[in-house]
C-alpha cells in the first residue's frame, strides 16, 4: 500500500491553468467545461495560486463581487500548499483531511505537474468503509 | 453495521432555503454555515438541492446575476435521496456512482438530514493514522 502520488494516484494530466489576470467568469467557464472544482493559477508554468469553487462562493458571490470584473489575482489562494510527485498517496489524503482542502497541486522538483483531488481517492475510501463493514459482519 | 442515521449524522441543523431565495442569499448562508450545499424546501418538503458546483456551472459560467437568480431556476430539482436506515457504505457508493458530494436524507416524504462526503473523512483519517502507526512499527 506504499502508493506514490505519481504514477499511482495521478498519471499524465491535462492541467487546467489560467493566468492571474483571467476573470472569475472565465475560470467558472473553464471549470464547467473541464468538469473540475479548481483551476491552477500560473505564470510561465509556475504556480502562483489556486482558485476553487469554494473560493467562488465565499470570496466572489457571497460578497457580491462581479465575476466579470474580478480577476483571479484578487480572490485566489496565493502560494498554496503543494505536494511532491514522489510523496506517498497517504500523505496527500492525510493533509487534505487535516487542513480541509479538496485539492493539492503536485510539484516535481519545483515544476507543476498536476493536481490531486479528494475525488481521486474515492475508490480507496469505499474500500476502507467496506473493510470495516466486512469486519463488523463477522461479529 | 453503521447506518446514516444515527451513526454518520444525527440531529443536524439543516440549512434550508425556499425556492424563491436568491443565489446570492444561498452563497451568504453557505459561507456562514461552512457548507457546500443548501436544501431547497417548501414546508419541510424537499424541492431540490443547490451546491457549489451548481454555482459554478449554472450561475457564474452561464453569466447569470446571483442577485436576480432564484434557487428554483438553478437547483437540481427532485434530487436523489436516501432513507435514514441506509447503510454508510451504501450512501458512499451512491455518492460515488452519482458523482455527488451530498445526499439528502428523507423519511416518509419528510426531509430529516443530509450526508456529505466530508462526514466520512473522520473515519478515513482514523484509518490512516492506524496505518501510518503500522508503517512506523514495521519501517
Amino acid at each position: 500500500m506504499e502508493r506514490k502520488i505519481v504514477p499511482d494516484v495521478i498519471g499524465k494530466q491535462q492541467l487546467v491553468m489560467l493566468p492571474s489576470s483571467a476573470t472569475v467568469r472565465e475560470a467558472a467557464i473553464c471549470m464547467s467545461d473541464r468538469q473540475v472544482g479548481a483551476v491552477l493559477v500560473t505564470r510561465d508554468g509556475a504556480l502562483e495560486g489556486i482558485f476553487t469553487e469554494r473560493d467562488l462562493m465565499q470570496r466572489v458571490v457571497a460578497p457580491g463581487r462581479d465575476p466579470n470584473g474580478t480577476r483571479l489575482v484578487e480572490v485566489m489562494t496565493k502560494n498554496p500548499d503543494t505536494i511532491e510527485a514522489d510523496d506517498y498517496a497517504i500523505e496527500a489524503l492525510s493533509r487534505m483531511s487535516e487542513r480541509g482542502y479538496r485539492h493539492l497541486p503536485v510539484l516535481d522538483q519545483g515544476r507543476l505537474v498536476g493536481i490531486v483531488s479528494r475525488r481521486d481517492f474515492l475508490g480507496e475510501e469505499i474500500i476502507l468503509v467496506e473493510e470495516e463493514f466486512g469486519h463488523e459482519q463477522r461479529f | 453495521m453503521r447506518r446514516v442515521v444515527p451513526d454518520i449524522v444525527n440531529n443536524q441543523q439543516l440549512l434550508e432555503l425556499s425556492p424563491v431565495a436568491t443565489v446570492r442569499g444561498a452563497a451568504l448562508a453557505m459561507r456562514e454555515r461552512h457548507v457546500g450545499a443548501v436544501l431547497v424546501t417548501t414546508d419541510g418538503r424537499l424541492d431540490g438541492i443547490f451546491t457549489e458546483r451548481d454555482m459554478v456551472n449554472r450561475v457564474v459560467a452561464e453569466g447569470r446575476d446571483p442577485d436576480q437568480t432564484t434557487l428554483a431556476e438553478v437547483m437540481t430539482a427532485d434530487p436523489d435521496t436516501i432513507a435514514p436506515t441506509t447503510t454508510a457504505i451504501e450512501a458512499l457508493r451512491r455518492m460515488n456512482d452519482g458523482g455527488y458530494r451530498h445526499l439528502p436524507i428523507v423519511e416518509h416524504g419528510r426531509l430529516v438530514g443530509i450526508v456529505s462526503r466530508r462526514d466520512f473523512h473522520g473515519d478515513e483519517k482514523a484509518r490512516l493514522d492506524d496505518e501510518s502507526d503500522l508503517w512506523k512499527k514495521i519501517g
